[in-house]
This record gives C-alpha cells, sequence and structure tokens, in this order.
C-alpha cells in the first residue's frame, strides 16, 4: 500500500492528541482499560493494513503482559499502605518488608494501564506517520531543523549496527570491554566513522541543492531575534503563572501576546520559504472522520473534567472499591477507534471517493 | 559544456614539516564536449575524486582550501556559484549509496532535490515518474530506502540526480561498493542514459574492463605528484589512453604485452586476435595439460605463521537472522594451506560464514570445528588466537593514536608485549609496505594503507588461519597486485586464507579453490581454475576470452606462449 490508502498524518495526531490526553487525565482503571482496548484495536487494523509493522500480536501481548505485571509487582512490594492486607513479608526485608495489600497491587495496575495504553498509541503513530511525512507539514522556517531531527532518527538504528559491528571487529582481536578504560576502541571508530558518515552527507545535501536560504540575511536575523523574544515571552508568561497566582491576568496576557507573536513570526518565516512539497497529503473525508470522532470524544472529556472530576479520578487508597463507571462515557471512548474503522476501508479506496 | 582551465588544488591541512605538501590536482586543463561520456581513472589518492568535486564546486567551497585557475560548467564558474546553486546543472553521484540518502522512500528521494528547487508539486510529480521509468525503477517507488539492494539503492541516487534535469551527470565510483552484478545494472542505466539522452557523463572508476568500452574519452590522473612536474595526465581516446596508463585491466594488458592492434577493450574484440595465438581458443579436449587436482598441503615450515596446522570444518550448518536463513546446510572443509575464495553476490551469506569459523556466530544447526574443537565450546577470544579475521571495514578497528599503539593493544589483548611478539613490528610493517609508518595516526593513511594497517592488527599475532572480508573494495590495481603478493607470501609459509570477496580477478590470481555461495547455499566447490571458467558471472576477462583453466591472467597466457 501507498500513500494513498492512508489517513492524514494531521488525523493521526489529533486521535493521538485525545487517546494520549484521555490516559493522562483519568486514573480511572476501567475507562484506561477501555482506552487501551481502543488504542489496541486500531493497531491490529493498522497492522493488517501492513504487516511489515514493528511488533507482532504475541509481541505485543508480551509487551502489555510485563509492564503490567512490573509495574503492579513494584508497587505491591514497595508501596505498604492500604487497608486491604494480603500478606506480609518479613519485615528485616529492606525496604520491601512489611505488609503487601491489594490497594498498591491496584495501583499500580492503573499506572501500568495509563502506561501501556501510551506505549500502543506511540506505536500505532510511529507505524502510521514517517518522519519525513511529518517534516511537510513544519513551517517552512522549521524545515532544517526538522530535516535534522528526522536524519537523526534515520541514523539511530545505522548507528547501532556501527556500535555492533565495532565491537565484534574488536572482539576479534581479543578485545573484552570490562571497565571505562576498554571504552575507547569502540567509541573513538563510533565517532570517527559518525563523522565521517555525517560529512557524506553533508556533501551529499548541499550537491543536492539543500540549503538555498529563504530569506534575505537581514530579515532572517530579524525573524531570529524576533523568535527569542517571543519564546522568551512565553517562557516568563507560563513561569509568571505557575508561582504567582495574583499574577495570572497579567501572566495570561503576556502568554497569549507572545503565543501570537510566535505563530506570526513562523508563518511570515515559512512564506519566504523557496521550497515546494511534493505529494502533500490530501486531507480526505476520512480524516474529518477521525479528526472529529477525536475532538467529540475530547469534549466530552473536557465536560466531564468540569461537571464530575470524580468519574476521573479514582484512588484506590486506603480501601480499594469498585471506581465508577458511567455508560456515557464508555461509550465516548468507542470514538477512539475510528482510525480503525478507516483503515479498513481505506484499503481499497484509491484517491478521493472514500466515504466516511 | 566543462572548461578546466590550468586548475592547481591543494587541501587544506596538508601542511607537513612546515612545507606544502604537493597539490592534489596541478595545473590541469581539460575540455568535455556536450554529450560525452568521460571516465576518470587512476591509481587511489591520484585526485579523481577531487576532480569530479571540481564540477560542482564542492571543491573549493565544501572543502576550502588553495584552489587557482578556472572550472567552467555550462557557462557557470564554479569559483562563483556555490554547489547548491549549481545542483541543478550538475547531478553528483557519491561513492556509498547510504550515506547519501535524506528521506525514508524511493519517491520521496527523488523529489528532495526538486523540492529545494521549489519546483511546483505537479511539476514533481511528472519528474519523479519520469525518471523512475527512466531507470527502470518504477517498482520502486514507494519502498523504503533501507530495504533495496545496493544496486538499486545506487539507481535511485541516480535517479535524484536525474530529477533537477542536469546537463551534466557526475558519478564518483559508483559500483565500488556493490557486486559484479549489481554493478553492471548501474553502468548498463549510464550508458543508456549517455546514448538515449545524450546526457554528459563524468565518471570515476577503478574497473576499466567495465567502462572502458563505452567511454568517448577518459582522463588518467597518475598520482601524487613527485618532484617538480611529476607526470602529465593522459587524456584522450580510451584505446589511446589505455596504451600509456600503468595500470589497466588484464585483457588490455595481455594485448599490449603480445602487440595486438588496435587494442581490444572488449572480449569481442579480443576473440579477433586468438586465432594467430598457439592453442588459440581451447577445443573439447582443453588445448593445454594442467593439474587441476586439489592443491598441494602445504606445510608449515619453521619461519611460518602457522602455530600448529589445523583443518576448519563445517558440517551441515544452518543459520537465520531473525528468521531470515543466511545460511542452508553449508558443508565445507578447508584444509591447513589452503587459500579458499568464497564468493557469491552481495548477501548470499559470505560474511556469515567467516563469522561463524571465528565464532562471532554460532549456527542455528550443524557444527563449526576450528582447531579440532567445536566452536559451541570455544570463546571467541579462544579462537582469535590462531584464526585472524579482518573485517570488510578497516576503519572499524583503527582508533590508536598511531600504528604502533594499535599493534599494542592486540598484542596486549592476547597477553603479549611487542618484545614477546611471535613477529618483530618492524619486520611485519616492512612485510606489509607501511615500514617507516608505526608512529602515524592511522586514519591518516590511504585506503589502501589502511587495509594494510587493519591487516596489520590482526596479523601481528600471526594466526595460522586469516579469514579476509571484502578485503579489496576501493583498491586499485596496484594495491590490489601487492595484496596478492602479500597473501601468497604468507600462505607460502603454511597460512590458511579464507577471503569472502567478488573481485573474479582477485581470485583468478591468488586463490586455489572457490566455494561458490548463493542465497545461503554453497552452489559450487572446486579448484578455482574450474569454477571460474565454468560461472559466468564470476569469469575473470581472459577466463571468458579464452574459456581455458589453465588461461585466467595474463601471466598463465604469456608462460603457454
Amino acid at each position: 500500500m501507498g500513500q494513498t490508502g492512508r489517513l492524514h498524518p494531521g488525523a493521526w495526531l489529533a486521535w493521538a492528541g485525545a487517546a494520549g490526553v484521555a490516559a493522562l487525565l483519568t486514573r480511572n482503571p476501567l475507562y484506561l482499560t477501555l482506552i487501551g482496548l481502543a488504542a489496541g484495536v486500531v493497531w491490529a487494523a493498522q497492522r493488517q493494513a501492513d504487516k511489515t509493522a514493528f511488533l507482532n500480536g504475541r509481541g505485543l501481548a508480551r509487551l502489555v503482559a510485563t509492564v503490567l505485571a512490573f509495574s503492579t509487582a513494584l508497587n505491591m512490594l514497595f508501596s505498604h499502605s492500604g487497608r486491604t492486607v494480603l500478606f506480609y513479608l518479613p519485615s528485616g526485608l529492606p525496604y520491601i518488608g512489611g505488609p503487601v495489600t491489594l490497594e498498591a497491587g491496584v495501583y499500580g495496575l492503573t499506572t501500568g494501564l495509563a502506561i501501556v495504553t501510551l506505549l500502543i498509541i506511540v506505536i500505532v503513530v510511529n507505524a502510521a506517520v514517517e518522519p519525513a511525512e511529518m517534516l511537510r507539514y513544519l513551517p517552512g522556517f522549521l524545515y532544517s531543523a526538522g530535516l535534522v531531527a528526522t536524519i537523526a532518527l534515520t541514523f539511530a538504528p545505522q548507528i547501532r549496527r556501527a556500535l555492533l559491528e565495532i565491537r565484534e571487529a574488536q572482539q576479534v582481536r581479543g578485545h573484552r570491554p570490562r571497565g571505562l578504560r576498554d571504552l575507547p576502541p569502540l567509541v573513538v571508530p563510533l565517532i570517527t566513522t559518525g563523522l565521517e558518515n555525517a560529512i557524506g552527507l553533508a556533501e551529499a545535501m548541499t550537491a543536492r541543492g539543500f540549503g538555498q536560504t529563504a530569506l534575505q540575511p537581514a530579515h532572517a536575523l530579524r525573524l531570529r531575534v524576533g523568535l527569542a523574544l517571543a519564546s522568551l515571552g512565553l517562557f516568563l508568561g507560563l513561569m509568571a503563572y505557575g508561582f504567582r497566582t495574583a499574577l495570572a491576568p497579567f501572566a495570561l496576557g503576556l502568554v497569549s501576546i507572545s503565543g501570537a507573536a510566535l505563530v506570526g513570526l513562523l508563518w511570515w518565516g515559512g512564506q519566504g520559504a523557496r521550497r515546494s512539497r511534493y505529494r502533500q497529503h490530501p486531507w480526505r473525508r476520512a480524516d474529518t472522520f477521525v479528526a472529529g470522532a477525536s475532538a467529540i470524544f475530547l469534549a466530552v472529556l473536557a465536560v466531564l473534567y468540569r461537571l464530575a472530576p470524580a468519574q476521573l479520578v479514582y484512588d484506590p487508597y486506603p480501601r480499594a472499591l469498585l471506581p465508577p463507571f458511567a455508560p456515557l462515557v464508555g461509550s465516548a471512548i468507542v470514538l477512539l477507534t475510528a482510525p480503525a474503522v478507516k483503515a479498513k476501508k481505506g484499503k481499497g479506496a484509491e484517491t478521493v471517493g472514500d466515504k466516511p | 559544456m566543462i572548461h578546466f582551465e590550468h586548475v592547481t588544488y591543494g587541501y587544506p591541512d596538508t601542511e607537513r614539516d612546515g612545507a606544502h605538501a604537493p597539490p592534489t590536482l596541478a595545473d590541469l586543463s581539460l575540455h568535455i564536449s556536450e554529450g560525452e561520456l568521460v571516465v576518470v581513472a587512476g591509481p587511489s589518492g591520484s585526485g579523481k575524486s577531487t576532480l569530479l568535486r571540481c564540477l560542482n564546486g564542492l571543491v573549493p567551497h565544501f572543502y576550502g582550501g588553495r584552489f587557482a585557475g578556472h572550472v567552467r560548467v555550462a557557462g557557470l564558474d564554479t569559483c562563483v556559484h556555490e554547489p547548491r546553486d549549481l545542483a541543478a546543472t550538475v547531478g553528483f553521484v557519491f561513492q556509498d549509496p547510504e550515506s547519501q540518502f535524506v528521506t525514508g522512500r524511493v519517491a520521496d528521494e527523488i523529489a528532495f532535490g526538486l523540492e529545494n528547487f521549489n519546483v511546483p508539486p505537479t511539476t514533481i510529480r511528472l519528474r519523479v515518474e519520469e525518471v523512475l521509468d527512466q531507470l527502470g525503477i518504477a517498482a520502486l517507488r514507494d519502498r523504503p530506502v533501507h530495504t533495496l539492494s545496493g544496486g538499486e539503492k545506487q539507481r535511485v541516487a541516480i535517479a535524484a540526480a536525474l530529477a533537477l534535469r542536469p546537463r551534466v551527470l557526475v558519478l564518483d565510483e559508483p559500483t565500488s561498493q556493490l557486486d559484479p552484478e549489481a554493478a553492471e545494472e548501474v553502468l548498463t542505466a549510464l550508458q543508456r542514459l549517455n546514448a538515449d539522452l545524450g546526457l554528459t557523463i563524468v565518471l570515476a572508476e577503478h574497473r576499466l574492463e567495465r567502462v572502458a568500452q563505452f567511454a568517448d574519452r577518459m582522463v588518467y590522473l597518475p598520482g601524487p605528484v613527485v618532484g617538480a612536474h611529476g607526470h602529465a595526465p593522459l587524456l584522450g581516446p580510451p584505446r589511446q589512453v589505455l596504451r600509456h596508463a600503468p595500470l589497466v585491466p588484464p585483457l588490455v594488458e595481455l594485448g599490449r604485452r603480445l602487440g595486438w592492434e588496435p587494442l581490444p577493450l572488449t572480449i569481442k574484440e579480443g576473440r579477433a586476435f586468438l586465432s594467430g595465438l598457439p592453442g588459440g581458443r581451447r577445443t573439447e579436449d582443453g588445448g593445454q595439460k594442467i593439474d587441476l587436482s586439489p592443491p598441494l598441503i602445504r606445510e608449515g615450515k619453521g619461519e611460518g605463521c602457522v602455530q600448529r596446522p589445523f583443518a576448519i570444518e563445517l558440517e551441515g550448518v544452518s543459520f537465520a537472522y531473525n528468521g531470515h536463513p543466511a545460511l542452508r546446510d553449508v558443508s565445507l572443509a578447508v584444509q591447513p594451506g589452503e587459500f579458499v575464495a568464497i564468493m557469491g553476490r552481495n548477501g548470499s551469506g559470505k560474511t556469515t560464514l567467516l563469522k561463524h569459523i571465528i565464532g562471532l556466530l554460532r549456527p542455528d544447526r550443524g557444527r563449526v570445528r576450528v582447531m579440532g574443537q567445536d566452536t559451541q565450546a570455544l570463546s571467541v577470544a579462544d579462537i582469535a588466537r590462531q584464526v585472524g579475521y579482518v573485517p570488510q571495514n578497516p576503519g572499524l578497528l583503527l582508533f590508536a593514536d598511531s600504528l604502533r599503539d594499535e599493534l599494542r593493544f592486540t598484542l596486549a589483548n592476547h597477553g603479549l608485549s611487542l618484545a614477546t611478539a611471535p613477529i618483530g613490528l618492524e619486520a611485519l610493517l616492512a612485510r606489509l609496505g607501511l615500514a617507516g609508518l608505526a608512529d602515524t595516526y592511522p586514519r591518516d593513511l590511504s585506503v589502501g594503507q589502511r587495509q594494510r594497517a587493519a591487516l596489520a592488527a590482526i596479523l601481528i599475532t600471526r594466526p595460522a588461519v586469516i579469514l579476509l572480508d571484502e578485503p579489496t573494495r576501493g583498491l586499485d590495481y596496484a594495491a590490489k597486485a601487492e595484496l596478492v603478493a602479500l597473501l601468497k607470501g604468507w600462505q607460502a609459509e603454511g597460512c590458511t586464507i579464507l577471503m569472502a570477496t567478488h573481485d573474479v580477478e582477485l581470485v583468478a590470481r591468488a586463490a586455489d579453490r572457490v566455494v561458490l555461495l548463493s542465497a545461503g547455499q554453497v552452489v559450487a566447490d572446486g579448484p578455482a581454475r574450474t569454477v571460474l571458467t565454468d560461472s559466468l558471472s564470476f569469469a575473470p576477462q581472459l577466463g571468458k576470452l579464452f574459456g581455458d583453466p589453465a588461461r585466467l591472467t595474463v601471466e598463465d597466457v604469456l608462460a603457454t606462449l
């Protein structure tokens, strides 16, 4: 499958944002489980469309089981509060000695669920959106920085492979790394070959016309100063808001002014970039569907957060009770499976005629 | 189209002992007309890459240094125009296909240059499709770049350069990292671009036997300028240049020795001269009598590198990387003193096989026996004491500040010192042609020297078995000849040598036995002469010409006269 049947990176980001915010906001294990399941359904649909995706079903199950077990066990061993004592560990044991409670287990499991859900979201987005594709949606001015980041990402596996090869080569020379002093034979070739590669790439990119300056030098300088000032304003405003409630109106004002300036400057910088973008992903109805579903879900979540925060917050301590569950929220979470619905339909669709 | 006028160029940092090192290019003048295909040849370090980089301004803009004279390409002076502006006029393809890619997918990679030049998306779409078709890689459009084979990668790199519709295409040894078939793919594509589109192509290449036939002209750079004048570069039609160039392919070498006129560049042209030779082309029962029995097993002599000779045995070895089979049921026995070449395409399992012998990999099934023991029972360090393994890229090994420290490090790993080394440091370096370089920083050495420095770092412990992985990558004819002499010398002293390579000429001159791998299986195993003569893709030039196992090298042929 090529570019065509796939969702727009923006739609994916909307989905990941909604699911991620939900996973971070709620501590209710029932909702967390549902969100995790929704993400899992999306993952499965995506994998069906593209078999080469990272991790197979068994791998994912193993990952989920490991994280849940680890998180639960760790909290049970180290947190000794809670009323429902399951058993006692000899108090002589450092740190882990003492009562082992059900509450600690539930708390650990809830944390594990949140981590697992976020992991699945990251895995799905990572497989669905290529870094190079994201690059096309950056404002032109940020393109260089973005490109560096993408290249770094693609170089990471290369570096790992190089390190492996170097280790083998030195091992064959009888080298057995035992301490810090044995590192140079591994690190020095890695750095030098890395630098050689970097220079080679820089040369290749220059030879392919990269790095034509978009703006007049004077404008570029003004833009840079402006960006720095706006960022500083944004930072100070956020700090002020966080530290002194009395300053809140002033802080909010500063934040909004700096934020607007930042966006404006980036837009202006992007205008000057003499750089075209090949095959930007068209935004189709399927993308609207996914983004819309994500937005509705976020709205439900926001309303809930405002009106009945107790729904989202669940604290097993001091005594674990059944968490609350509202069917409305449960069904809202189903909205998060939107990409899965589209992924299946999108497979056969070639260009535009993709009905929501 | 391209004008070099009295170009003199030296890289920065070449000052040593207060004096300027000789410039890489000295007073070079050269004119290339539109539509020509020009091959730049010469030993490594002779300035081929430098010459090519002058064409798009990477020299001097990217590298700095001292530049005199003028280079004009399509009317643009490279001193005035920056390389990134010249990119639309001069397409450049680099040696290593890995290190020139920026994005993840083939189509995006091709579009990258066009995006840089702000070409409208609709035009980009058209151009991408166009070059995909021109290079016959349309099927690869949406493939991630890292899943492609070497030849495919290099064709994508060429497509990416062509997408900008440059007037000149420049390629810096585009086939040096490829196996023979992949190299053929790339060179055929180039030849077609030149013939069909009239594209001007400037190509640096070591393997002249592949390109001499379709080059319009050839530039031969003789190497670092020695003394005040040095040798002037040779320039002219391939036949004329090859008549005088010191380093030439075997067929040309033979033609020159036997006074064939006009000098043959292809096997086809060579055939015409065969009738005049005693023996001619081999008849049914073979013209010459030659001993095709397996080579004699040599006894290690006192001075030899062998501690105790031992055989290497692989029995039904299978191995898979993450489920991708790399070796399938490979059985192989190597006797002490043999010189075995392991040949096959890239990815056919050559390196995997060597890594099994040194113990870096353990078989999934089957057994590997070294020094009379199963490798399962030995550590890599144990094996490494008697088996030396020289990896493909010598850059992976070298890390110390001097060659001496490099050798000291290997010895220390094996519990030895320079005083107790089985061979003296100076003696070893002298044999490797590195005399007097003991205190040099290894990465300052030339490609060939670096390769030999890596050899030295392994051979200082005098292993009984030497494993070499692609030892001739990037080496010119002279460096290869030196390597052959060296290896034959070690073999004569009793060493067993296993060499993974796809360099057929090297194998024809050095190896006794050839093991041909394909997709992880042994498809041929026998005396080098018979295997090389029977194979189509792994036949040396003179093997193709004579079809006679007794005449694979120039020396062979001359001996039969």
